[in-house]
């Protein structure tokens, strides 16, 4: 009886602390092409797009795992958002299939040629329709633009704190601080804000889950809500094509500038041409002892 | 006297195995084209079980099954992995009477032929090989441990490696773009590598063979039915038993490392619904994705009844193919309407089982002009009455 009793007041704590803090998590996804099925058309220099398999962004797998992994631990209720095409849909859905409860896509011809500045504007105003949140996720950057900037637009939009690059979330307390670790290189940063924070995250931080063929047919009975242009608090001229000062004029792949040099023969005339090779190419040489003189080694 | 000059179209199983075998006659000068890499199209899409009996061919070809798994054995006990073959054993479910009787009459002939078969009633030790299903309605199993399946795209650069040994070419990346005619004869073929003179041209290009045909002046009656593949990931991450060879009429599944391969059966496709079946591009598959909602609705369905224990597995990857499917689901070998143009198409969801014994009967039909009963049997002619086996 009183392990029973003990048992039941356990449970009900863990079940109250869960309850009590209740985080708000939204997670920004990007749909990208994937990369193993793109193929570069070498007359245009442009992606042939037809017939290429479009996947949630890498990095955003991180995200959306890390938020569920959140919730599982502290409750609440996670959020996908993207802005992008209608065929984003089919990305919103897989992320549904990965534990999210609900999801949001902001689609519109007006946001159509968005830059890093316009998509974070964009994305903030989403999240502000949203009511905002206690933590805003991102993957560390998109695979196909690798600019890293969108996460930092959203959070300096939305006037919160942005923590990047964040390998681990060590703790998240009732006062509403949070812990975390943002990694360098060679080491990393052990940071504590107050929430609301906006966090994009490396893939070390996690494991993603695979989505369940159970999971996956629930996910295919839920709405996706699509917001236009309209539907968002937002000034035309900040989104879009109009609200970028950047555009992408040209994708190629740069010609290789260097070719490789195979030394044959003897081993001895060989070693000798290729160290000949690197002096003329402006590598010094420093002798042994000259290097123990300098406390080098 | 002059040697007889075979091309081969296809370098997936059912080419690589004729291209073999016409490699072992004198008389004959081999050549295979594959337009991309060996065993890379429909081949390595291919789940590879070569089960000693199941319902996807008829018992009636017992001995096409039979040859099948003895010559892809015969590979390993040569070289050992040659063929991929993984022993997992086979586990097919008797889910009504008539499915029951085909698992006893091909349990008879695999012991008739020297293997250990056994039909369980007792859902306990059907349980105990597969932990996971639900038997519930289920009659029997029946049960070897003798087979599994084998890897058709290594088996295919086997084939090749053995026929290369015995003096025949082969050719990757090149592309057959025209074959050349005079008259009604076949004279030869050109390709993105240049034109080669034939007396004899086989197609063997599986999915490709609607276009291929059509360069000789024949459409054949070839459809297209989707394999749609997933690959399931266990949740522990690694199955603690050896997951067999599973046979259900309506879908199959197998071990694939650490993950479970499943499939619906491609007996169970329509070829007037234009969901399961139609002519499409197979050039434009990709390696992975493309599979369609139904096909994950179906399983969900089939999972949820018969191994709800693999719902929980999680999704690593799946992938589309096309199965190339006459309107009998059995291959078309043989002559047809134009001189020295050969056919070996048509294997749809069994072409590694049925690859030898084409390879073997084609090559010899090919060298002597004698037809075994299975080149009568499946010959074009069974379709000339309800087809127009003329390209427009």
């Amino acid at each position: 009886m009183v392990i029973l009793f003990l048992l039941k007041n356990i449970f009900y704590i863990e079940f109250k602390r869960k309850e009590e803090l209740g985080l708000k998590i939204i997670v920004c996804i990007k749909q990208v092409p994937d990369t193993t099925s793109v193929k570069m058309n070498p007359e245009t220099n442009t992606l042939i797009r037809d017939g290429v398999v479009s996947i949630i962004n890498p990095f955003d797998t991180y995200a959306i795992e890390e938020g569920v992994r959140l919730k599982e631990k502290y409750g609440g209720e996670i959020i996908a958002i993207s802005m992008g095409p209608p065929q984003v849909e089919e990305s919103l859905r897989d992320a549904l299939s990965l534990g999210v409860d609900n999801t949001y896509l902001l689609t519109d011809i007006a946001f159509a040629g968005a830059d890093t500045l316009a998509t974070g504007y964009t994305l903030a105003a989403g999240i502000k329709k949203l009511g905002g949140a206690d933590i805003i996720i991102l993957g560390r950057q998109a695979m196909d633009g690798d600019t890293g900037q969108v996460g930092p637009s959203v959070g300096e939009n939305l006037g919160i704190p942005h923590i990047t690059n964040v390998r681990k979330i060590e703790q998240i307390d009732e006062d509403g601080t949070i812990i975390v670790e943002r990694l360098l290189e060679g080491g990393y940063l052990r940071l504590k804000t107050k929430l609301p924070v906006l966090l994009t995250v490396v893939k070390e931080i996690n494991e993603p889950r695979l989505p369940t063929i159970k999971a996956k047919m629930l996910a295919r009975k839920k709405e996706i809500v699509s917001w236009d242009s309209n539907s968002l608090d937002i000034e035309t001229g900040r989104i879009g094509l109009t609200g970028s000062p950047t555009q992408v004029i040209k994708i190629f792949t740069p010609p290789k500038t260097t070719k490789g040099k195979i030394y044959q023969g003897n081993v001895k005339t060989s070693v000798t041409s290729f160290l000949k090779d690197i002096q003329n190419a402006g590598i010094q040489f420093i002798k042994k002892e000259d290097r123990m003189k300098n406390g080098t080694n | 006297m002059a040697k007889k000059k075979v091309g081969i179209i296809g370098g997936g199983i059912v080419g690589t195995v004729l291209g073999y075998n016409l490699s072992l006659y004198d008389s004959v000068d081999v050549t295979l084209f594959e337009k991309d890499q060996i065993g890379s199209g429909t081949t390595a899409k291919s789940a590879g079980t070569v089960c000693l009996f199941d319902d996807s061919l008829p018992n009636k070809f017992w001995n096409v099954r039979l040859y099948g798994f003895q010559t892809y054995m015969n590979l390993e006990k040569e070289d050992k992995g040659s063929a991929g073959f993984d022993n997992t054993g086979t586990l097919v479910l008797a889910t009504d009477k008539k499915v029951e009787e085909s698992i006893k009459t091909g349990i008879a002939l695999a012991i008739a032929a020297g293997y250990k078969a056994k039909y369980l009633t007792d859902h306990d030790k059907i349980n105990k090989i597969l932990p996971d299903l639900n038997l519930e309605g289920i009659l029997g199993a029946g049960w070897t441990r003798d087979d599994g399946y084998f890897d058709s795209t290594m088996a295919s650069n086997t084939f090749v490696k053995k026929m290369r040994a015995n003096g025949a070419k082969v050719f990757t990346t090149t592309k057959v773009e025209k074959i050349n005619m005079h008259g009604n004869k076949v004279t030869g073929i050109e390709t993105n590598n240049g034109s080669y003179n034939f007396d004899v041209v086989v197609d063997a290009s599986g999915p490709w063979t609607r276009f291929t045909g059509r360069m000789a002046g024949l459409e054949l009656p070839i459809w297209h039915t989707k394999a749609e593949a997933f690959f399931l990931a266990p949740p522990k991450k690694k199955l603690d038993y050896i997951f067999p060879v599973l046979k259900y009429p309506r879908f199959y599944a197998r071990r694939e490392g650490d993950n479970i391969f499943i499939c619906k059966a491609h007996l169970t496709m329509d070829l007037n619904d234009p969901m399961h079946a139609g002519i499409w591009d197979p050039d434009k598959l990709q390696p992975t994705g493309g599979t369609d909602e139904y096909f994950l609705e179906f399983l969900f369905g089939e999972l949820e009844r018969n191994a709800p224990g693999l719902l929980d597995c999680g999704v690593a990857s799946s992938w589309l193919g096309y199965r190339a499917e006459p309107p009998d689901f059995m291959p078309i070998l043989g002559d047809t309407q134009v001189d020295g143009y050969i056919l070996a198409i048509g294997c749809g969801g069994n072409g590694v089982i049925e690859a030898p014994t084409i390879g073997r009967d084609l090559a010899k039909y090919i060298v002597t002009g004698e037809k075994t009963l299975l080149i009568e049997h499946l010959s074009l002619k069974r379709f000339e009455e309800k087809y127009n086996l003329k390209a427009k």
